[in-house]
């Protein structure tokens, strides 16, 4: 019933009748009814429950296709001259590989071998596809004459150079067996093999050198007596090239090199070995190192553009702010994992655990502050802490990475190290920054500092500082400059005008005016002491300068009271400028020196600044008064300020004496 | 259900540059001669070079193979037509041991014309012989590829092809030498072949093919030169050990090691002896057994007779090693103790090592394997001799004692400390002893191999000299 259904589902016929299979007696006089079948086979005999079937032989197999039969196929080979017929199995009515079908006569195919006969002799048998294999060396030709004339070699005879062509044929110009084999006899004997092991003594005792070197020069000679040079085809003219060129002696040079390459014992080769591995990893490192400072200088170079925008973000409060949290986030993190960290390190030991401690404290304190101080401080001290659970960094290290201890709460913000360097060059306007720009070219700096450390970029900042320094001075007294010319012009119209009226009464106010002056300028010395100091100090350079200017203040002052005011300005200005005309090299070796010193003086300076100032201004004043009534045009250095300097010089000398 | 669908394809020729002609392979070695058919991997046919000859009226019978010549007969006697040298000795006995060789297992007699069948006998024999006598040939269809050492010279390179094409009717003939088709079953055409035989063992130097004859090297330190060692070995022990072959022993009971045999012993009655060297023969056998169970070489470092790094004696470190029993056909059986097992062929890397008595004197130190390859090297350019090195190929059947190769290659390595030496020995038993045949198989069955053949055109016209020219 199903099966059928089954078959009519699948669209197969229906199966033939069966033949009726006879049922299966059931055994009479089962058991009680009610029982499950397997049991009651288990306990009555039933059926086994294998089916037998009769051996049977397996089905020839209904091949799709008619086997071909094969045959014994006779076949040439095109290579051999004597018409060998060879037999190989073929397919039957295969057509042979290699096609072409070489005609052999019957004469030729009878005489090749005996066993043709009781076959009939085929007319044409194809070709051996292997014939195109038999490749052989060209052998150079050459007549007799053509050998007197031209081919003549030295301790070589015509007999042994053909001994020697035909074994180079021979042996396809497999030189290390030709030299193997040669074993010329001179014609004594006519009938010599050239094999026979006899054991006579050799004539001459030829080296691969000599053969090689005998066979090529013939070579070379009759291949331009075949074809002149002039119409080689640049593979012969190669081959005539590398012939011509073939030197015996060096080759010999070279095989005595090779010998003892050969025969060296094994130190020499492990040193050797040893060598190469030294030499291939230095230069395998080089590269590494090369790649890894062209990607640095790649990174500085992308880097101010970034960074700007970044920064940009953080300038207004919103950005702080946000900066803030993703920090305080990051931070939070990272203290987690540390705690995790500790945990772990707590179970190894407690000393360590102890300073993992500290270092966790440290790391989240400062990089809280880290917030609004500096991001850079607890990077650092990340990495101290980081490092100090397991190594304290050395000095060198530190100053590698930058790590600082300030004792003070550093302000600035977060800026990264790299931003210093071209931070440092730029000024506020962008016409200082080319002016700073030129200073440094005539001072022969690049402006990008080609290996810009923590330590070059400091004292880079420091001379950038004093360049700008410099550029403000030199401003400043550009303008007085102008301001001066201006008065002179002023000054000159008002004596015309003056020279005409009461000459007396000048003298009068003169000296009035330059009392006052005298005590403006005291109390300007005691504000300004210790720029002042600086220049007494450096600045020889500047003296000229300085001393031009005090001339033109001198005579300033004789002048009226209108320019009294003027004057104040004026000495500020002068000191300004040589306060920026510090000489930048000898900046640093005497910093240390200067701050002592200027302490030092601030205080005697307090002391005897009433007496002694006033008694030199005077005197000096005077002096200078004198000379300028003797000659007005020349003025002397000995200046006011000249006399000043040379007091606080002998103040000076004075306290080093005593210390 | 269509099946051997691969079958019905023949495989392409071109693929592996085979093409075969139906050639025949034939290498005689001074234990066994083996013959073939070329393409095949193993030759089908390996007689033992050894023939017995038993007395008749007419002179003497031989006989040839395995089946045979192993019955103590009256009056056997076993001779063998290679001689020690690794060459043919006695043509005659060789080219119907050839012949007994191809056409026993390989081409089958062929059945002859009905007019030489011997059942139509006529008083005169005036028939014409001359067609009959090319069909009855047995290699009439079969081209013949022979092998020779490398030392082999001569008349005896031209007594092969006499045969081959006068007796045999071969097509076409070659004549290889042995050391060439070594490296060639190595896969290598270039290599430094150690063949380890049965009478020699011989260092070849193989160049694209071809042999380096000044390079050719040879010493009988070999495997009936290690048999010799044992002889030496047994009679010199305290007691000496019996050495009775098989052939000997009626019946033996089991016993104890050390202990004398108790074997009845076969007794011939007078005049149906066999020939001392029909003993001699059989005593070989177990002592080839005795070679191939328990002989080891020394597995270094350093020779056996040298001292280790500790200051200590190799040979007392050998006295640690196991030891080995072996029983003789007897019964009679001991416990051979590891310097008994290094000692026998120590000889062959250690002059110094062998026993000796006064008939068999010492070899000379230029007789080791190590100095056959120095020797050899020394005779070859400079250029080729690091990759000669690099391409040692062992073969021969006395190459399989254990441990062989390995110490060759510690050999080397000591002798040659700054160049690469590689060793190169098939694993397969079968590919060591039948190495020469092997490449001889695979050289007659190449395409490119056709246009090679001395046809017998070439015979006929140049003679037997042509092997000369052409085998070089």
């Amino acid at each position: 019933m199903m099966g059928s259904d089954a078959r009519d589902v699948m669209g197969l016929p229906s199966a033939a009748p069966k033949p009726a299979t006879p049922k299966v007696q059931k055994p009479k006089g089962r058991g009680p009814t009610g029982m499950i079948r397997e049991v009651l086979d288990l306990k009555y005999e039933g059926a086994p429950p294998i089916s037998i079937v009769a051996p049977k032989f397996k089905d020839k197999p209904k091949l799709p296709f008619k086997p071909r039969q094969w045959e014994e196929t006779p076949f040439a080979n095109s290579a051999r001259k004597d018409g060998l017929i060879l037999r190989h199995w073929r397919r039957k009515g295969d057509v042979v590989n290699g096609g072409a079908a070489m005609p052999v006569t019957p004469a030729d195919s009878n005489a090749a071998s005996e066993m043709e006969t009781d076959e009939k002799a085929p007319i044409a048998v194809p070709d051996a596809p292997w014939a195109k294999y038999n490749v052989k060396v060209e052998r150079p030709q050459y007549t007799d004459e053509q050998y007197e004339t031209h081919l003549k070699g030295e301790g070589w005879s015509k007999e042994e150079t053909d001994y020697l062509v035909d074994l180079a044929t021979e042996f396809d110009l497999r030189w290390i067996v030709i030299s193997d084999r040669y074993d010329y006899k001179p014609p004594i004997q006519p009938n010599i093999s050239e094999d026979s092991m006899a054991i006579t003594p050799h004539p001459k005792t030829r080296t691969l050198e000599d053969l090689k070197t005998r066979y090529y020069d013939l070579a070379a000679k009759t291949m331009v007596l075949h074809n002149p040079l002039s119409s080689m085809s640049a593979a012969e003219f190669s081959a005539h090239e590398k012939m011509t060129k073939f030197d015996g002696a060096q080759e010999t040079k070279r095989k005595k090199y090779v010998e003892l390459l050969f025969a060296r014992p094994k130190e020499e080769k492990e040193e050797e070995e040893y060598y190469l591995r030294e030499l291939s990893r230095i230069v395998a490192n080089q590269e590494k190192l090369s790649q890894d400072r062209k990607a640095l200088y790649e990174r500085l170079d992308a880097a101010p553009s970034s960074t700007r925008d970044s920064m940009a973000m953080y300038t207004t409060s919103q950005g702080l702010t946000q900066l803030m949290q993703t920090l305080f986030t990051q931070n939070k993190n990272k203290e987690l994992e540390r705690k995790g960290e500790k945990r772990r390190s707590l179970l190894e030991s407690g000393e360590g655990s102890s300073h993992n401690q500290y270092g966790l404290d440290r790391s989240q304190r400062q990089s809280l502050s880290g917030v609004g101080g500096n991001a850079r401080l607890s990077t650092s001290a990340d990495l101290h802490s980081a490092g100090g659970a397991r190594r304290p960094l050395t000095q060198q290290e530190e100053r590698k990475y930058g790590v600082s201890h300030p004792t003070e709460r550093l302000t600035g913000g977060i800026q990264f190290r790299h931003e210093r360097i071209t931070k440092a060059g730029q000024a506020k306007s962008a016409v200082q920054t080319s002016r700073i720009g030129a200073a440094l070219t005539e001072l022969k700096i690049p402006p990008r500092l080609i290996m810009p450390t923590a330590r070059v970029v400091t004292e880079y900042e420091r001379l950038i500082e004093g360049i700008k320094g410099l550029l403000e001075v030199r401003k400043v007294s550009e303008k007085l400059d102008g301001e001066i010319r201006v008065l002179l012009a002023q000054k000159e119209l008002m004596e015309k005008k003056e020279r005409g009226e009461d000459i007396k009464e000048e003298e009068g106010t003169g000296e009035e005016t330059r009392n006052q002056e005298d005590e403006e300028e005291e109390a300007e010395k005691e504000g300004t002491q210790n720029d002042e100091s600086k220049v007494e100090e450096d600045n020889e350079d500047d003296n000229e300068d300085d001393d031009e200017d005090r001339e033109e203040k001198d005579e300033e002052r004789e002048e009226s009271d209108d320019e009294a005011n003027q004057n104040d300005s004026d000495n500020n200005a002068s000191e300004e400028d040589a306060d920026g005309e510090v000489d930048e090299s000898a900046m640093a070796a005497e910093m240390q020196e200067l701050q002592e010193d200027e302490e030092g003086e601030a205080q005697e300076q307090m002391d005897g600044d009433g007496e002694d100032e006033d008694m030199e201004d005077a005197n000096g004043e005077r002096a200078n008064e004198n000379d300028e009534a003797s000659s007005r045009g020349s003025a002397p250095p000995t200046a006011k300020r000249s006399a000043s300097v040379v007091s606080h010089v002998s103040n000076r000398s004075l306290k080093r004496q005593k210390r | 259900m269509a099946t051997g669908q691969a079958s019905t394809k023949p495989p392409d020729a071109t693929e592996y540059g085979g093409d075969e002609i139906s050639a025949l392979v034939l290498d005689p070695g001074y234990a066994t001669t083996r013959a073939g058919f070329a393409g095949e991997d193993v030759p089908k046919s390996v007689l033992p070079s050894h023939y017995g000859i038993i007395p008749t009226i007419s002179g003497g019978k031989q006989l040839f193979g395995d089946n045979s010549i192993h019955t103590p007969l009256p009056g056997i006697s076993i001779s063998n037509y290679m001689s020690r040298e690794g060459t043919v000795e006695d043509w005659e006995t060789a080219a119907n041991l050839w012949e007994y060789a191809i056409t026993s297992r390989l081409t089958n007699a062929k059945p002859g014309p009905l007019a030489t069948n011997g059942l139509n006998d006529v008083e005169n024999q005036e028939m014409e012989m001359e067609g009959i006598e090319a069909q009855e040939k047995p290699l009439r269809d079969n081209p013949l590829l022979m092998t020779e050492t490398g030392w082999n010279a001569g008349r005896d390179r031209e007594r092969g092809i006499e045969i081959a094409m006068e007796n045999w009717g071969c097509p076409a003939y070659w004549l290889a030498r042995n050391g060439v088709l070594a490296s060639f079953a190595s896969g290598k055409s270039s290599a430094l072949v150690v063949d380890i035989g049965a009478s020699t063992i011989s260092v070849t130097p193989v160049h694209d093919g071809l042999i380096l004859k000044k390079g050719v090297m040879r010493s009988p330190l070999a495997g009936n030169f290690v048999s010799q060692q044992l002889r030496l070995m047994f009679s010199q022990s305290q007691p000496p050990i019996p050495l009775t072959p098989h052939y000997l022993i009626v019946s033996k009971t089991p016993v104890d090691a050390g202990t004398p045999s108790q074997a009845t012993l076969r007794s011939f009655a007078p005049n149906t002896e066999p020939d001392p060297s029909f003993r001699h023969f059989q005593e070989e056998r177990v002592l080839t057994e005795f070679k191939e169970s328990v002989v080891t070489v020394w597995p270094g470092p350093g020779r056996l007779s040298g001292h280790n790094q500790q200051g200590g004696t190799n040979m007392d470190i050998a006295r640690q090693h196991p030891g080995k029993p072996f029983e003789m056909p007897d019964g009679w059986n001991q416990m051979f103790p590891a310097l008994d097992r290094y000692r026998p062929i120590e000889a062959l890397f250690d002059p110094k090592m062998a026993l000796s008595d006064a008939s068999n004197p010492a070899p000379h130190q230029s007789q080791t394997i190590g100095a056959l390859i120095q020797s050899s090297l020394a005779q070859v350019d400079v250029d080729i001799r690091p990759a000669l090195l690099s391409a040692v190929v062992v073969t021969g059947g006395s190459s399989l004692y254990q441990g062989l190769t390995d110490r060759l290659s510690q050999e080397l390595q000591v002798m040659y400390p700054g160049t690469r030496v590689r060793i190169s020995a098939s694993g397969n038993a079968v590919e060591r002893k039948f190495g020469s045949w092997i490449g001889g198989s695979i050289l007659a069955s190449l395409g490119t191999f056709h246009q090679m053949w001395i046809s017998r055109k070439e015979y006929e016209e140049q003679g037997a000299g042509i092997v000369e020219k052409r085998c070089k």
